[in-house]
């Protein structure tokens, strides 16, 4: 079963709520201004205020021609807050139909199924095309139900022109936004280019039409190529209607040529880079602990083939061995000052609490369960999966991720076995160099700084508060 | 036999770095094949290539015979593709999407998609935004399984599924199989490959480190061995045991006259089984090898799989 245009009809009618809505508005807007047209543009109380007005100002909100019935349409409708309404309408369309559904994701998915490049922008151009076209033909009905009971004397097929450079108008911005969607997948350009096309728009005829010297600015101006003539009064310039249209097409064809083109990545969503503690900067202190080239690992590391329970019982062996054989050099490291702490944690779980020249390791929880965690921390998107569930605190995260510091695969790979956190003011880095090769000059630390001390060649090479539990294990 | 996808020295490179260097494999048509490598590997990379949603900067690559960016929408509807992760955020109803990827994406025979969604434990007629990730990895299944295509692309297809479903999506995929499609999986974890899987490719750092059959894994698999024998020292008994090829990690526990003794083996195990014919044995637990193991060696550089430096432990003394 093959229906025609299928993303078109989705596009269409998916967004019927949006449709909806930006005519809900548009309707507000025109029964809001051209009702009062009698009240206000056509009496005379007005014109005099208008008049009093500085002459800039009213040139910049087309009020010069508020006078008549379509002069009042044109500035106030057409001109000025029916411009806002349908540029957003089209601007957000039009970056939805590309750039936004590929930057959340959803066009992958599309892209999967049998359809082309092209077909996407297309078809999704012609949604656009269709919903700016109806919004401007509900105005255009509008003004005509209103136009005798508020006396504003718009001969039909002035209204008609009208409301097509209307359309276009809207059209321009749109297609800009699909176009600039299409070309980058972001966004935020997407909008950008959008309200560039009609806020300049907009901003540089009311610039240029304050004096001659600026004149010039009118030529740049969409807003002025398609209103410049006050259409409602005069009827459309069709020539500009035609370029206009021209110009959409050819954003439209651009489009549909970068997206066909592009070799990079079509509908992959980008990846975002945040996140508490990310690249270390809420939690400063992060340390890798990795066993050098050529160090043995007896097990692979994700392993813990004796049961949590041995584990366990060897990371307590192994506390004591630290608390026996590296006392003094902790203590060293810790200045020496009493009450000077040092704890390495491994998350919220203390490994090591240096406390003074008391050491104690009294929180042995933090053994077998953890360690396997964090060695199956690589998710770098986070994800918990069923076997590999990332049950480390979640600021751990980023650091297991992070290019700068841990790899994922690094983890994966059992190059690192642990991030630790290094809480504190001690800078347990600063180890000289005898004490480097004195145990296990495979691991290194960094501290207080964070960053800075991960760089290759660094000289924060300490011995390890912690030993790589696969060397435990293998040596019963 | 033909094959349903074969790539050649595929390669991709991003603005700033390579993502897969020169990639070769090939999945035979009708057959189950997996993928298993870290985050970051190129799995979903490679998936991608397959679909023409990234293309290559180098390297050649055939799917169903074709070339994925000169096969375009006729390629694609014969292939069903799960994305690794599915966003879905518009306002409408698992039904409405997948009618529209129906419209896309050709025939679907009535009744298919509601079947699938029942077996699934899906409700069709949520909107897809307010899913829980199980759910729009269902309503990924079921986008990519409705109509029948000759060729599966899942990137970790069970990835948020609880057990249960998961046990109905490796009964899918076997059914799959038995029409003689072809379906091309990955995932992290080796588990849940193993059960479906003919063949498994390991992926690491954008290269196809190994190539192995299931069985063949289930063949170089490290087992654990447990016994408990009368009448025997422990010195003994571990001489024994050492004795025999593909023993390792012997350890021994003497206890009123019997031992316990557990060990490794790798690769045969009838050596071991005619060693330990001559024991008294009291018990004995031979485990099903874990083949996690057998490609966690493979995951692991060179220097990883050293055997322990005894300098290391000594110096944790």
């Amino acid at each position: 079963m093959s229906t025609t245009l299928p993303l078109f009809r989705r596009a269409f009618f998916d967004s019927w709520r949006s449709t909806l809505g930006w005519a809900a508005g548009l309707a507000a807007a025109t029964f809001l201004y051209l009702p009062l047209y009698p009240s206000i543009g056509g009496s005379a109380q007005m014109q005099d205020m208008i008049d009093a007005l500085p002459a800039e100002m009213t040139k910049e909100l087309n009020y010069d021609q508020i006078a008549t019935g379509p002069g009042y349409t044109q500035a106030t409708l057409y001109g000025l807050l029916g411009f806002l309404l349908m540029t957003i309408a089209s601007v957000g369309w039009g970056a939805a139909a590309v750039g936004g559904d590929e930057e959340s994701g959803q066009l992958e998915l599309t892209l999967a199924h049998g359809v082309t490049r092209v077909q996407v922008v297309l078809e999704r151009a012609l949604s656009l095309f269709l919903r700016v076209v109806l919004l401007a033909a509900l105005v255009f009905v509008l003004v005509r139900l209103l136009n005798d009971s508020a006396q504003l004397a718009i001969r039909p097929e002035n209204l008609f022109g009208a409301s097509v450079l209307f359309a276009t108008l809207a059209q321009l911005s749109g297609t800009a936004a699909l176009c600039a969607g299409a070309m980058s997948g972001r966004r935020t350009y997407v909008l950008a280019a959008g309200a560039a096309v009609g806020v300049l728009g907009y901003v540089f005829n009311a610039v240029g039409r304050q004096s001659e010297d600026v004149e010039w600015l009118l030529n740049l101006s969409p807003y002025h190529w398609a209103y410049g003539n006050s259409p409602v009064a005069n009827g459309a310039d069709w020539a500009a209607a035609g370029w206009l249209w021209g110009i959409s097409a050819a954003l439209v064809a651009l489009a549909a040529f970068a997206v066909q083109a592009r070799r990079r990545h079509v509908a992959v969503r980008p990846r975002r880079r945040s996140g508490p503690g990310f690249r270390g900067e809420a939690v400063p202190n992060v340390g890798s602990l990795r066993p050098a080239a050529g160090q043995g690992v007896g097990l692979p590391p994700f392993m813990d083939p004796l049961g949590q329970h041995q584990v366990r019982r060897g990371l307590a062996e192994l506390a004591q061995d630290l608390l026996l054989a590296d006392r003094p050099a902790l203590v060293d490291q810790a200045g020496g000052d009493v009450g000077t702490r040092v704890n390495l944690s491994v998350g919220h779980h203390a490994l090591l609490k240096v406390d003074g020249l008391g050491v104690q390791a009294d929180d042995l929880c933090f053994d077998g369960v953890l360690l396997p965690q964090l060695q199956r921390l690589p998710e770098g998107d986070g994800l918990p999966r069923r076997h590999r569930a990332p049950a480390a605190p979640a600021h751990c995260l980023p650091y297991a991720a992070a290019d700068h510091q841990v790899e994922a695969a690094q983890v994966h790979e059992g190059k690192v076995h642990a991030v630790v956190d290094v809480h504190g003011d001690v800078d347990v880095g600063g180890q000289d160099a005898q004490r480097q090769g004195r145990r296990l000059p495979d691991c290194q630390c960094g501290a207080a700084g964070g960053r800075e001390q991960h760089q290759e060649g660094s000289q924060k090479q300490v011995h390890p508060p912690m030993l790589p539990i696969s060397n435990l294990l293998a040596s019963p | 036999m033909a094959q349903a996808i074969s790539t050649r020295s595929l390669t991709k490179k991003f603005v700033r770095r390579e993502v897969l260097h020169g990639v070769d494999f090939s999945v035979e048509a009708g057959s189950v094949f997996g993928v298993i490598g870290p985050n970051g590997a190129g799995k979903t990379t490679t998936m991608r290539c397959l679909l023409d949603i990234i293309r290559p900067t180098s390297g050649e690559v055939r799917v169903l015979g074709k070339d994925p960016r000169a096969g375009g929408p006729e390629l694609r509807r014969r292939i069903g593709y799960l994305l690794g992760e599915l966003f879905l955020e518009g306002r409408v109803t698992g039904r409405t999407l997948l009618a529209h990827y129906q419209a896309v994406s050709g025939p679907v025979a009535p009744g298919r998609i509601d079947g699938l969604a029942e077996r699934l434990g899906l409700d069709l007629d949520r909107h897809t935004r307010k899913l829980s990730k199980g759910n729009k990895q269902k309503l990924g299944l079921v986008q990519a399984f409705m109509h029948d295509p000759e060729l599966r692309v899942l990137d970790e297809p069970t990835s948020g599924l609880d057990p249960l479903v998961q046990q109905e999506f490796h009964a899918m995929v076997r059914e799959a199989q038995h029409r003689g499609q072809t379906i091309f999986l990955s995932s992290h974890v080796l588990s849940e490959v193993q059960q479906t899987a003919d063949t498994v490719a390991i992926l690491r750092d954008g290269r196809i480190i190994a190539v192995e059959s299931v069985s063949g894994l289930r063949e170089g698999a490290v087992r654990r061995v447990r016994f408990t024998a009368n009448g025997i020292t422990a010195h003994d008994a571990g001489a024994l045991l050492g004795a025999v090829p593909g023993v390792g990690h012997v350890e021994v526990l003497e206890s009123g006259g019997s031992i316990t003794l557990s060990a490794t083996v790798e690769g045969a195990i009838q050596p071991l089984v005619r060693a330990l014919g001559t024991l008294e044995l009291t018990d004995l637990v031979l485990e099903e090898p874990d083949l996690e193991e057998a490609v966690l060696k493979m995951y692991s550089s060179p220097e990883d799989t050293v055997p322990a430096v005894s300098g290391a432990a000594e110096a944790a003394r």
